[in-house]
């Protein structure tokens, strides 16, 4: 059965074709260049998907409760590889002369097929700037994890303020600031309102010297 | 020419999946720019190794066909361009006389687009859908 199909393409192109294939037919051309195209792809794919799980492993070792590795590397990613590595086989099959006719049906109800194309945006790694944007996309998750477990140690607790404080040396403002390494103002205004309510509770006691404050544990 | 479907599928998969030609230019501009990210790579090694192989005139055509294919890409994407303006001009020219007129939109509409075909005459482009169309004729 002879399935092929009548192409008006513009001759610029058919040339630029056959002086990149060094062939007369373009077909044998096109065939090389696709081989060519998928080997790009798939060793771009590859470098990728090894670098999320270098990724992934560095990140999971800062905390390994928040990082879900079953969804690492993307799904997306190890679909494309299998589709890329699906046609490379077909390619060489289609070489060799040894597509079936179950072979060509299958393409044909998949060319038919207007959603399969849209399945799987091959052009996500089409783009360079667009896998940059992706692997850009994973620093920035794990950066906002490593930030959200750098709030939890910064966490303001009663006990963490108590332990901070001594019962023989003065503290004021900043050496507690120093202390419980608060970075932002509003947490040091929370700490000057945590005080003063556990003064009144009678766990710390206030002095006040050259104008400022001076707290420490009541013995 | 003629191209087995085979190869069409692959390239309505490798690329957006809309027009030939526009799939066709991406595989070749990545090729291309592959091959002469290697034979840069090969030409070095080869000053290294105090090679006489001279690759400069490979790089240099290769090179070449690399801008012929991006200036092909640009063509390409200016006359999609032009093609959109034309059918969203004529539609919007179609809602005018059809509120004036009161002719039948449809049939303005129909009219406007075959005119702004026609004046793209000179482009040719090819989508898949053509292919499609032609495919199922053919297994009837």
């Amino acid at each position: 059965m002879d399935l092929s199909i009548d192409i008006d393409l513009n001759p610029d192109l058919k040339e630029i074709l056959n002086n990149i294939g060094e062939s007369d037919n373009v077909t044998e051309n096109l065939t090389v260049i696709l081989k060519e195209f998928i080997f790009i792809k798939l060793e771009k794919i590859n470098k990728i998907i090894l670098e999320i799980q270098e990724e992934n492993l560095r990140s999971a070792n800062i905390s390994k409760e928040l990082m879900d590795l079953s969804n690492y590397p993307n799904e997306k990613l190890l679909l494309i590889q299998e589709k890329l590595l699906k046609t490379l086989e077909k390619l060489k099959k289609f070489e060799k002369q040894e597509l079936t006719e179950e072979d060509y049906l299958e393409i044909i109800e998949n060319f038919e097929n207007e959603s399969e194309a849209d399945d799987i945006d091959l052009f996500d790694i089409h783009n360079e700037d667009k896998a940059q944007q992706y692997k850009d996309m994973k620093k920035l998750e794990s950066k906002s994890i490593q930030i959200y477990n750098r709030k939890k140690i910064a966490e303001l607790t009663t006990n963490r303020i108590l332990e901070a404080l001594n019962s023989s040396e003065l503290l004021n403002m900043k050496d507690l600031i120093f202390k419980l390494k608060i970075r932002d103002m509003l947490d040091a205004r929370f700490i000057q309102v945590k005080l003063k309510e556990l003064e009144r509770k009678g766990l710390v006691e206030s002095k006040i010297k050259m104008g400022k404050k001076y707290w420490r544990k009541t013995k | 020419m003629k191209l087995d479907v085979f190869l069409l599928d692959c390239l309505k998969h490798l690329g957006f999946g809309t027009y030939l030609e526009e799939d066709l230019l991406n595989v070749l501009i990545e090729v291309l720019k592959n091959r002469i990210s290697n034979l840069k790579i090969l030409e070095l090694k080869n000053k290294n190794q105090n090679k006489k192989e001279d690759i400069s005139p490979k790089i240099k055509t290769t090179q070449e066909l690399f801008k012929n294919t991006i200036q092909k890409k640009k063509e390409f994407k200016e006359f999609r361009d032009k093609k959109k303006r034309y059918i969203e001009q004529s539609n919007n020219l179609a809602k005018i006389v059809f509120f004036g007129l009161k002719i039948p939109e449809k049939e303005i509409q129909e009219k406007l687009i075959d005119i702004s075909n026609s004046s793209l005459a000179n482009y040719k482009y090819n989508t898949y859908n053509a292919f499609r169309e032609k495919l199922k004729e053919k297994m009837k």
